[in-house]
């Protein structure tokens, strides 16, 4: 019995609409138009406990409404969801328990205090008995080298500090699943990358089914569901995704003299020609081939062989699902 | 030309919150309805009649406190003190070729004739069903009581800008709004009329400007003032306006230096 | 339930400890809730200086009411107003889907979240001016009256309660109503006068205010001993009615906010 188990979900919202001016403004007083979004669009998957899941997708995706879904902050339109077992609509107590959701940047901290009155609250909310509560508190500063910050105002911390402390309030009660709403978005790379090893060691250690969204590429999720517009075009894991739609390997070269265009061709497609840089696509059965083919043929005093740029990808996917008139 | 653009786009702005206004009129409405209504149950001790104040003039004090409230009472100092200085809006006046103090005059319009309309409707309706509106018959009089009302209403308002433009030196202007909230309930006559005062704070009220903001325009409407005590408080309100222009003057010349340099 | 009153109690802690951090607004908070206090009794005495009686009030009884007001709306103000007039700002900012996600009662949670402990200092005022007052006017109370009065108090303020919560989970809807909130303070502002002032013909324009008025009046006649069996019946049962109605509002609301919002 997986997880999390979404069937033919769909979640429609109507939007009113107005037409501006004074004129506008009189007319909306008697009639109002709306029309119906669906921002979610018979969307099915499953996920296992333990899975580390992306769901990638542009803005307006359908990525935060669906976890909206899975946490029971939405009613679905039509479709089946559920979550541990429940149905998370009905928001069970037990149900809530279990899982966490941390929405992007938005705190939940008390600004003007210490981290651990909201930590020390939390612990009332789930009932987290005392021996369980230290060790957790523990474990997790440990974890995000937060032990010094926890009696700090949080409004005096530092935008990364701040962050740790939010993770800890959203997981001190040890949920067995984790949602997590574009949790990258406004953090610096340092940032980045701290929030993602966390993130990883959390899944381990913790056996916890984590499902992420945002709108480019983590690597630190092995299997990614791409949606847009409501829909998902991919499931599956990241390197099937690349061997599936993108079975092809980057070289950059940087030349030591002009080579004509046209001559370029016999070594794989062109992708971008800005003197002396030259970009090749080449196909990933023959690429070590053809790398050292290049080698040999041509001006090089430099080459460099890379995974084609997955936002490429993934770009392409959407355009070709939405082929722009 | 840009100042009647300016009405016409706050006109539609006020359409749109329609609503919204009709419940600040409310809130306005409730205190001397309820003070009429409190009046009218009340016995006096023994012979203690008051004089002049009975079933109809009470009536009639009430429902002009409610006029005057819809007219004469601007409440663009808290505009100012959160949208301007606070929240830095007023970068934006300082760049533009308009007066500040104009402007917001000309942005006050269309919510006092808003509120004014629902002022007027509402007295109308309530003097029918209460049965009496008591103002004076004598054109004289009702010509002073216009002057002294609109002095009253650019005292207000002038005094309301001036209040506004504080909030770029005191920092808890919160409190001192409140605070003048305060001191306007009680000596602008809103619970009683000033002539029911005791003698003590009765002359303080007199010394105030706000009984010549509210007080005395509505009293003026009664017939309870003679020509000449017309013209008496039209002079103390022609100071009083002197006194505010140019302590608004003042403080603005200083008050954008200081905003500017305060670096927003 | 046992936790409710756990996770209540870390609750006043924590309002405990931002009351100390927040120190440079401690004194115009206070000037502000006391001055106010201050003003509704002083009002009462303007009013009364020159009449014998009104609605069947003596004077005295008049102000003892108009005193005894700012203690009561003062613990209402305390507990609860500043949480329930921040509900459409929880709405529309989103935090009330970091409530929902919680296993907690949301209403529970969104009206106890922020104690005002300043508005205590109005209870103070009261109690002062009661005593001060009693030493120049005769006050009949007994201890079995003054804690009858107490209890209904309760129900009073729960009463309030109701009212603002359901006016404000209604607000939600009419989003450019934001001035509800100022409404509502105002209403309660008129329980400084008795209910009886509404219950004859000309006060029919004022049928709203009679539920908010018996808050207040209900608990000082009783205080006072001049109550009768049929206003206690009343206040306790206008309290349960509106504190169902609220509720059942609130899940109504909750059920619109689920199937709507984005």
């Amino acid at each position: 019995m997986s997880i999390i188990n979404v069937k033919n979900l769909s979640k429609n919202y109507k939007v009113y609409k107005k037409e501006p001016g004074l004129r506008g403004s009189l007319k909306s007083l008697f009639s109002r138009k709306y029309e119906t979004v669906r921002a979610v669009n018979d969307i099915s998957f499953e996920i296992e406990e333990g899975e580390l899941v992306g769901f990638i997708g542009p803005n307006g995706a359908g990525k935060t409404t669906t976890l909206k879904c899975l946490s029971g902050l939405l009613y679905p339109s039509t479709g089946h969801v559920s979550v541990l077992g429940y149905t998370p609509f009905e928001r069970n107590y037990s149900f809530l328990k279990q899982i966490s959701l941390v929405m992007g940047q938005k705190n939940q901290l008390w600004w003007d205090l210490p981290g651990m009155e909201t930590l020390l609250l939390h612990k009332e909310i789930y009932e987290i008995p005392e021996k369980k509560f230290q060790e957790m508190v523990n474990d997790l500063s440990l974890i995000l080298d937060a032990k010094d910050f926890l009696t700090v105002p949080v409004r005096k911390l530092s935008l990364g500090q701040r962050m740790k402390m939010e993770l800890m309030a959203a997981l001190i009660h040890s949920p067995k699943v984790l949602f997590l709403d574009e949790p990258t978005i406004g953090l610096d790379v340092v940032m980045q990358k701290n929030l993602r090893e966390f993130v990883r060691e959390y899944n381990i250690r913790y056996k916890a089914t984590i499902l992420l969204t945002s709108h480019y590429i983590e690597e630190l999720c092995k299997r990614i569901i791409i949606i847009n517009h409501g829909k998902i075009l991919f499931d599956g894991l990241l390197e099937s995704l690349i061997k599936e739609h993108a079975p092809y390997k980057t070289i950059g070269v940087i030349l030591k003299e002009y080579v004509n265009p046209q001559k370029l061709e016999e070594f794989g497609e062109v992708k971008n020609f800005e003197f002396p840089k030259i970009t090749f696509n080449v196909p990933l059965k023959t690429s070590s081939k053809m790398a050292a083919k290049i080698l040999q043929k041509l001006p090089v005093q430099d080459v460099t062989i890379e995974d084609p740029d997955i936002e490429d990808i993934i770009r392409d996917i959407f355009n070709r699902a939405n082929p722009k008139a | 030309m840009r100042y009647i653009k300016i009405f016409y786009l706050t006109s539609q702005h006020v359409l749109e919150y329609k609503a919204r206004s009709f419940v600040w009129f409310l809130i306005a409405l409730l205190n001397p309805l309820l003070l009429l209504l409190f009046w009218r149950g009340v016995t006096f001790t023994g012979t203690n009649h008051i004089k002049g104040w009975n079933i109809s003039t009470i009536t009639s004090y009430y429902l002009l406190i409610t006029l005057a409230n819809a007219f004469l009472t601007s409440h663009i100092n808290e505009d100012i003190a959160r949208d301007d200085v606070r929240k830095g809006e007023l970068s934006i006046y300082l760049l533009k070729p308009i007066s500040y103090f104009w402007k917001k005059f000309i942005e006050e319009i269309p919510y006092k004739v808003l509120q004014g309309c629902f002022g007027i409707i509402v007295t109308i309706i309530l003097s029918f069903l209460l049965g009496e509106f008591f103002i004076t018959n004598s054109i004289a009089i009702i010509v002073m009581a216009v002057l002294i009302s609109i002095f009253a209403m650019l005292m207000s308002f002038t005094f309301k800008m001036i209040l506004g433009l504080l909030s770029l030196w005191l920092i808890d202007i919160d409190g001192f709004f409140q605070l003048n909230e305060m001191f306007t309930l009680i000596f602008a006559g809103f619970v009683i009329p000033l002539y029911l005062f005791p003698p003590l704070l009765a002359n303080i009220a007199y010394v105030l400007p706000y009984s010549y903001m509210i007080y005395f325009p509505i009293i003026a409407l009664q017939g309870k003032l003679t020509i000449t005590e017309c013209l008496y408080v039209l002079g103390i309100q022609g100071i009083w306006l002197i006194l505010f222009f140019y302590s608004y003057k003042y403080l603005w010349i200083n008050g954008k230096k200081k905003y500017s340099g305060a670096g927003q | 339930m046992k936790r409710y009153i756990k996770i209540y109690l870390q609750i006043i802690k924590i309002n405990i400890v931002k009351l100390f951090i927040y120190r440079a607004n401690f004194f115009t908070s206070l000037l502000s809730s006391v001055g106010w206090g201050v003003v509704g009794i002083f009002t009462m005495y303007l009013l009364t200086l020159r009449i014998g009686s009104a609605y069947g009030w003596s004077r005295e009884d008049l102000i003892i009411l108009a005193a005894i007001y700012p203690a009561f709306s003062g613990i209402f103000y305390m507990l609860f107003a500043r949480n329930i007039g921040n509900l459409p700002e929880i709405i529309h900012s989103g935090e009330l889907d970091s409530v929902l996600v919680k296993p907690i009662d949301s209403q529970f949670f969104v009206s106890t979240l922020s104690i005002d402990f300043i508005q205590i200092f109005r209870v103070i005022l009261s109690a002062s001016f009661i005593i001060i007052y009693g030493h120049f006017v005769p006050i009949h109370i007994t201890i079995f009256s003054l804690t009858l009065s107490i209890l209904l108090c309760i129900a009073g303020i729960s009463l309030l309660y109701s009212i603002w919560f359901l006016v404000m989970t209604i607000a939600l809807w009419f989003s450019t109503l934001s001035n509800l909130k100022d409404l509502l303070y105002t209403l309660v502002a008129t329980m400084r006068f008795p209910a009886d002032m509404f219950y004859k013909k000309q006060g029919t324009l004022f049928l709203i205010l009679i539920p908010f008025s018996l808050a207040l009046t209900v608990p000082v006649k009783v205080m006072l001993e001049r109550s009768t069996l049929l206003d206690l019946v009343i206040l306790l049962l206008i309290s349960s009615i509106f504190f169902i109605t609220s509720r059942f509002f609130w899940k109504f609301a909750l059920r619109f906010y689920t199937s709507a919002s984005g």
